[in-house]
């Protein structure tokens, strides 16, 4: 028993340990914006972590010796985090509330943390074999753990409804099978649930910046009130992973955006941006579909960047991240279903898309419009872009005009996905759509933030600037 | 002119405060909404959470229904490879439960793969004869178990010789174990 809970603390506190050398390097320090330290820590954690173990399962190595991947992990990031930031880089940070603001919005936080918590200990009552997080997921880490590098690897993969899928997620899950010496069936959830500890941290600490208690609150509830999220809090779905790695960019693009150019806390910011995306791709394959509508939507709306876009090595985060994953799948021969691979008949998206467009369309709409005007969802929030853009304080500041037409056209993306479905229409709506929509909430939330707090202010870019910065 | 200038902004700034509260009201509309379902959520975990104090296997067996003894005994059997088969024919049992079986079956199946990874790796599912006679293989002869959770007595109704590993039940819910010890 004991032994267990060392073993689980050890598989916790490597990737904190991880995430919080990571936000050194960065030039992060806890007392600038706790929250959003505490939010940030465990998703960069976990992309150190599991890009060690990559490279170890690369090598061979086998999982006996898998508590390498740490200290793996951790040697590139320790000259950086010895050094420290080369100069102070502060935030922008919370706007200034009032003690009972504060104690307000503490008890909110903490009542998020303690349903996530709670719903993540209730989960284990039941053990992690069904579903896709069964299925797809957990099988995906067990033939890591186990098959790896066996031929039956590729085959066992090959009949699985993914096998493209990213890797993040079964990584993560193998981490713990590793470090426990077996196929874990209860606790192999807890690195993906803490990522939805982490999203509802990060999802706070971006709202907090921006608007007062009582507002932020206000859309802060409805998420913690949303079944998709509390599915993610007991699942080991990646869908969570997803919509953090979406939140840490927006969050990080508007609090880069918020400073002058070249100013110093930019630079960690931008990384924050860039890691999140980094995380979103690794996560599920619609991180892509969101990568390319904010690609789309800052070439159609934003101006070219007005400040340095280097942030140093981080860019090479998601390009490594593509790179590796399309290697992976190119050596195994792992192809995407909607581009005809198995288990799907061998008909890409495109020619059914064109097939089905008459029959599916107006199902997959109607499907869509009951999903976003449903009273109990959280998801129509991703209704309020669209008629945000006719606004001229919307429209006239690129920090907000992007993300809301990124937002709208992943909506889109995702329906017209659905249209061109290889899989029983009413199955696969009935199975993911709500789930999959709900990715893209927290994100709609943080932006649903930024937007208040800019028509709540005379002057919209002070609004979105938070408090000064030190 | 004046009069006009001052108004517009002022107009712009009370719409846009508009749309700010109607943005912020369209979301906090679902709080009452979402309430209930989050609440029965909570509750629902309260019964989950009574489960966690048992051990994994008798966790495993309410989820699955394999008990401890089932799985030590399936593990033993598949020492290193093979193929599990779960077995139901829809033909022997009653009629309010034919619909939902198949999916029900294929669940069972998910749930024992996953349960036993990698002992064995290779799962499939029956609901007819012709289905389980599809997932038989002559070259699987002492690596092929099928988990038979046909409530009736008969045996397989398939060709072929199969040796009675392990049988518990009664005549609503029963399970069998047979391994598959000769085909045509």
């Amino acid at each position: 028993m004991i032994d267990d809970a060392l073993r689980l603390l050890w598989v916790v506190a490597a990737p904190a340990g991880l995430g919080v050398l990571c936000l050194r390097a960065l030039g992060v320090r806890a007392a600038q914006d706790r929250l959003g330290y505490a939010a940030w820590l465990w998703p960069l954690g976990c992309l150190c972590l599991a890009a060690a173990l990559w490279l170890l399962l690369a090598l061979d190595v086998p999982p006996s010796l898998w508590w390498l991947a740490p200290p793996l992990a951790a040697a590139p990031l320790l000259p950086a985090a010895w050094r420290g930031a080369p100069h102070p880089r502060p935030l922008p940070v919370p706007l200034p509330w009032s003690r009972f603001g504060q104690l307000v919005f503490a008890a909110l936080v903490l009542l998020g943390l303690w349903l996530a918590v709670y719903l993540a200990v209730a989960a284990a009552g039941t053990p992690c074999v069904f579903g896709d997080e069964g299925n797809l997921w957990s099988m995906k880490a067990k033939a890591l753990y186990v098959d790896w590098p066996l031929g039956a690897f590729r085959e066992g993969q090959r009949a699985q409804s993914h096998p493209d899928y990213p890797l993040l997620n079964p990584l993560l899950q193998a981490w713990v099978y590793s470090q426990f010496g077996a196929v874990e069936l209860f606790l192999n959830r807890v690195p993906i649930q803490l990522c939805t500890v982490s999203l509802w941290l990060a999802t706070c600490a971006a709202v907090r910046r921006l608007l007062p208690p009582w507002l932020g609150a206000l859309l802060l509830v409805p998420l913690l009130l949303d079944a998709e999220f509390r599915s993610a809090c007991s699942t080991a779905y990646a869908d969570g992973m997803l919509a953090l790695g979406l939140v840490l960019a927006l969050d990080g693009w508007l609090r880069c955006r918020a400073l002058p150019p070249g100013a110093p806390a930019a630079a960690p910011m931008r990384a924050l941006l860039v890691l999140g995306l980094a995380f979103a791709l690794w996560s599920k394959n619609e991180g892509a579909l969101y990568v390319a509508a904010a690609i789309g939507a800052a070439v159609l709306t934003a101006r070219l960047p007005r400040a340095p876009w280097w942030p140093g090595a981080v860019w090479l985060w998601p390009c490594a991240v593509v790179a590796a994953q399309w290697t992976w799948n190119r050596w195994f021969g792992f192809t995407s279903d909607l581009l005809g691979g198995p288990p799907s008949p061998g008909v890409g998206w495109p020619r059914l898309f064109a097939a089905q467009w008459q029959t599916h369309a107006p199902r997959v709409l109607q499907a869509g419009i009951d999903l976003l005007f449903s009273p109990a969802s959280a998801a129509g929030v991703l209704l309020v872009p669209l008629p945000a853009l006719l606004l001229r304080t919307v429209r006239q500041e690129p920090r907000l005009r992007a993300p809301a037409l990124a937002l709208l056209l992943s909506v889109l993306g995702l329906h017209l996905v659905y249209v061109g479905t290889w899989i029983d229409l009413d199955l696969h709506l009935r199975t993911s759509h709500a789930r999959v929509v709900g990715q893209l909430v927290p994100a709609a939330i943080v932006w649903l933030a930024a937007v208040v707090a800019a028509l709540r202010a005379p002057a919209p870019g002070a609004a979105l600037s938070g408090r000064p910065t030190a | 002119m004046v009069p006009a200038v001052t108004a517009a902004p002022r107009l712009a700034r009370i719409g846009q405060l508009s749309f700010a509260v109607c943005a912020v009201a369209w979301s906090a509309l679902r709080i009452p909404f979402a309430a209930g379902p989050a609440r029965a959520a909570v509750e629902h975990a309260v019964d989950e959470l009574a489960l966690v104090k048992d051990s994994e296997e008798h966790r495993v067996a309410a989820a699955v229904g394999l008990l401890p003894d089932d799985a030590a005994l399936l593990r033993r059997y598949f020492a290193s490879d093979g193929r599990v088969v779960v077995f139901c024919a829809s033909d022997r049992i009653a009629e309010v439960l034919q619909k939902d079986m198949p999916v029900r079956v294929e669940m069972i199946a998910t749930g024992v793969r996953n349960a036993l990874y990698p002992h064995p790796r290779d799962c499939r599912f029956a609901t007819t004869a012709d289905g389980l006679r599809q997932a038989l293989d002559a070259a699987l002869i002492g690596r092929l178990l099928v988990i038979d959770l046909t409530p009736t007595r008969e045996p397989l109704p398939v060709p072929g010789r199969f040796e009675l590993l392990h049988e518990r039940g009664n005549e609503t819910v029963r399970i069998r174990f047979w391994s598959l010890v000769q085909y045509p």
